[in-house]
């Protein structure tokens, strides 16, 4: 073979093997954790990495609400050898049957049944010890589950008839494996919205750690829920960067949506634990005061303080991210959508542009998102005097917002009429626009609707009173 | 066949014949790793490492026995003459002319020094719910918005209770809260309007409020579980509810604070009647 023909196959097989550089994905720590004193901050990433470990290995706790695709089941029957007769169910959307053959290797939790003892004064009955194997083999025909201990070895299952059984399944995982293929470029490893492509896109892709989603159903104060991340993955974001994932299937497209929650909860947990010790930990303080005094004071605030820290910002997490679900907190129109008509149409512009509502402040008199809110220039966020280099408002990420023009017909969080209600209804979380559900009817918001549907087709040069 | 069209099919044909499966899920971006999960039992709270658990229960602190009970009151002073701040708007030239700037200069009321030093709108508060005390809880006032301002520029509130919020001006307003532990909130109100509201969860430091309607408008919250919390009126002067005789960790803050606000963190004995007095100089300030 020629040289150059050498050189030609070199080059087809390199393209083949590529440069493999082994890198595993890791969680990066916030700029707010960084501005902490080492052994606070070093207490805050241990803290992480003990309730949601790495992108390698997620841990799992009982309380965490999210959906593992778990299976369970109540045990029938316990036979000699480490083996139970048991008739496993998904719990959940995304525990689906063609799992149960690929679960060798999952954790297998036996929480016993004591029956339903509550304790004096009516208490809720204490938690029972919930012990952990793994999955050896399950048979689908028999029903019949062996385990190991949780360190691969062959062990006696203790349990008796009753106990309840539950899978941890590999749903979380697949949300991994999509979401770094599909979501990690823009959203970043740690869904801080500062992956590779992000610097290049404006608006930025969403940080998550905050836990805040412009664009839910929900009732204001409460976090976005599976259906609204579902839509936002499924429809995407007109008008952004973000695309519409309509071509992958809906079990993909909800583990992939667990994944970004269980981002957005870690998030949070970090952003809450600093919260508690930037106060009095953090590394100005040594410009003042020696290391050894102030890490003697946080050693004794991490033996006294921080469990608790830790614990009840985990129950908050786990309340915080099951409210969504509750239908209660849906914000559903109390009254049928008013009929678009000119009078409505009419009454809503007049709204519009009332000084009850103000809308027009921001949003401009003709909507086209040129009010007078969007030509002062205010104080950077956090940072009294100081003045940003451009007008406008912020949002909660600190980015310069701009108010929606309506003349568009772009919306960015659905353009269906309940999808505009809700905005106005509860405001859009995270940025300058107010929930006026408080002080306007049904009725009002509804007409309000028919007008913004309809002012991408007002003639442009049409007076504004 | 050219080298060109060998060089292209080689590493087709290897692909097919290696069976890359495209339905395959892996993950992407030069991740080459699996993931595996583990369960831990429990909630989210793990020992502390390497911490020593003796004291245990940071809710309350153990005020040391002896002293009598006392009130904590001072004066917090600016040392110094204090830079003048330029209005946020001034007279008829604000948005809303017909309500806002419309008798005067709306002032900048983020450092307001009277006339021998004394500094405005400090919060003094207690860290932590002292064990044993038995202060009634205090009446939360009403925060109105009055002339395009928020009346209280220092609001204290206590976590979970209802108090009443007012727009008593002829222009819409809304209140947008930043809350750092707690849930934010962001309503519109018109104009003679009034509802009620409360703070669902007690934080760390003060919490700022913001009209976004009226970009200038901005006030302080501080939202604990109990009642001992006090703010410094124009002449610097505050004094807090009175407390079993002990020793306690005071917070000093302010909103110009350079550091996160936090001016100091005062540790005082209530011995009967108490005095916490401060003079800070302007390089403990963000001007």
């Amino acid at each position: 073979m020629k040289f150059s023909d050498t050189i030609v196959c070199a080059v087809a097989l390199l393209s083949i093997a590529g440069c493999s550089s082994n890198s595993v994905p890791q969680f990066e720590t916030s700029q707010d954790t960084e501005k902490l004193f080492q052994p606070a901050r070093d207490a805050v990433e241990s803290e992480l990495h003990a309730a949601f470990g790495t992108p390698d290995q997620l841990v799992v706790w009982p309380e965490l609400p999210v959906d593992f695709g778990n299976f369970g089941g109540s045990i029938e029957k316990v036979t000699t050898q480490g083996t139970v007769v048991v008739p496993l169910s998904g719990q959940s959307p995304l525990a689906t049957a063609d799992r149960l053959p690929e679960l060798s290797g999952a954790a297998v939790l036996v929480a016993p049944s004591g029956g339903d003892e509550t304790a004096e004064d009516g208490q809720a009955p204490a938690e029972k010890a919930v012990a952990v194997y793994r999955v050896a083999h399950y048979e689908p025909e028999s029903k019949s589950l062996h385990v190991v201990g949780d360190d691969g070895q062959p062990t006696q299952i203790s349990a008796t008839e009753g106990d309840g059984i539950q899978i941890i399944g590999d749903g979380l995982q697949k949300g991994r494996n999509l979401y770094l293929r599909h979501c990690v470029h823009c959203h970043g490893v740690s869904g801080d919205g500062d992956g590779p492509t992000a610097p290049y896109l404006k608006p930025r892709p969403r940080d998550y750690r905050k836990g805040l989603f412009k664009f839910t159903s929900t009732k204001p104060g409460i976090r976005a829920s599976r259906d609204d991340l579902f839509r936002i993955v499924k429809l995407g974001v007109p008008g952004t960067y973000m695309p519409s994932f309509m071509l992958l299937p809906d079990d993909e497209v909800s583990a992939i949506v667990e994944y970004v929650r269980w981002l957005s909860m870690r998030g949070e947990l970090e952003s809450k634990l600093v919260v508690q010790l930037s106060l009095d930990f953090s590394s100005t303080r040594l410009e003042d005061e020696s290391f050894a005094d102030v890490s003697a004071e946080f050693d004794e605030f991490r033996g006294s303080d921080l469990p608790d820290i830790v614990s009840s910002a985990g129950e908050e997490l786990s309340v915080d991210w099951s409210a969504p679900e509750d239908p209660e907190n849906v914000v559903t129109p109390k009254e049928e959508r008013v009929a678009s008509s000119e009078e409505s149409i009419a009454r809503g512009r007049k709204l519009f542009l009332s000084e009850k509502t103000k809308c027009y402040s921001c949003h401009g008199e003709t909507g086209a998102g040129n009010g007078t809110a969007t030509e002062t220039i205010n104080d950077l966020p956090g940072q009294p005097g100081v003045k940003a280099e451009e007008p406008g408002l912020f949002d909660s990420w600190g980015q310069i917002i701009k108010p929606r023009n309506l003349q568009r017909g772009l919306f960015r969080g659905g353009r269906r009429p309940v999808d505009i209600y809700r905005r106005i209804h509860s405001g859009i979380k995270g940025t300058p626009m107010q929930a006026f559900g408080n002080n306007l009817s049904d009725q009002d918001i509804w007409d309000l609707v028919n007008f913004v549907l309809n002012v991408p087709f007002e003639k442009k040069t049409q007076a504004s009173h | 066949m050219t080298r060109f069209t060998f060089a292209v099919l080689l590493p087709g044909l290897a692909l097919i014949a290696l069976g890359c499966d495209l339905n395959k899920v892996d993950p992407g971006g030069g991740a080459s790793s699996d993931s595996v999960v583990t369960v831990r039992s429990g909630s989210a709270a793990s020992p502390a490492a390497g911490g020593d658990s003796a004291a245990g229960g940071g809710a309350t602190t153990a005020a040391a026995s002896g002293g009598a009970p006392g009130k904590l009151l001072g004066t917090i002073k600016f040392a110094g003459s204090p830079p003048v701040l330029p209005p946020k708007a001034t007279q008829g030239n604000a948005k809303d002319p017909a309500v806002c700037a419309k008798d005067g200069d709306i002032p900048d009321e983020s450092l307001l020094v009277g006339s021998d030093g004394g500094l405005q709108h400090v919060f003094i508060y207690l860290d932590k719910e002292p064990a044993g005390a038995t202060a009634e809880s205090f009446e939360i006032g009403v925060f109105d918005q009055k002339a395009c301002i928020f009346t209280s520029h220092s609001f204290l509130a206590l976590a979970g209770v209802e108090f009443e919020v007012r727009n008593s001006d002829a222009a819409a307003h809304n209140v947008h809260t930043f809350p750092q532990l707690g849930a934010v909130q962001n309503f519109g109100m018109e104009p003679n309007s009034s509802t009620t509201m409360s703070f669902n969860k007690a934080e760390r430091a003060p919490i700022q409020i913001k009209c976004d309607i009226h970009p200038w408008m901005e006030g302080w919250a501080l939202i604990l579980d109990h009642p001992y919390m006090a703010t410094t009126d124009e002449n610097g002067n505050f004094e807090l509810p009175e407390l079993p005789g002990g020793s306690y960790n005071v917070r000093i803050w302010h909103e110009r604070g350079a550091k996160n606000g936090q001016l100091e963190r005062a540790k005082v004995t209530i011995d009967g009647e108490t005095r916490l007095d401060r003079e800070f100089p302007a390089g403990d300030f963000k001007l």
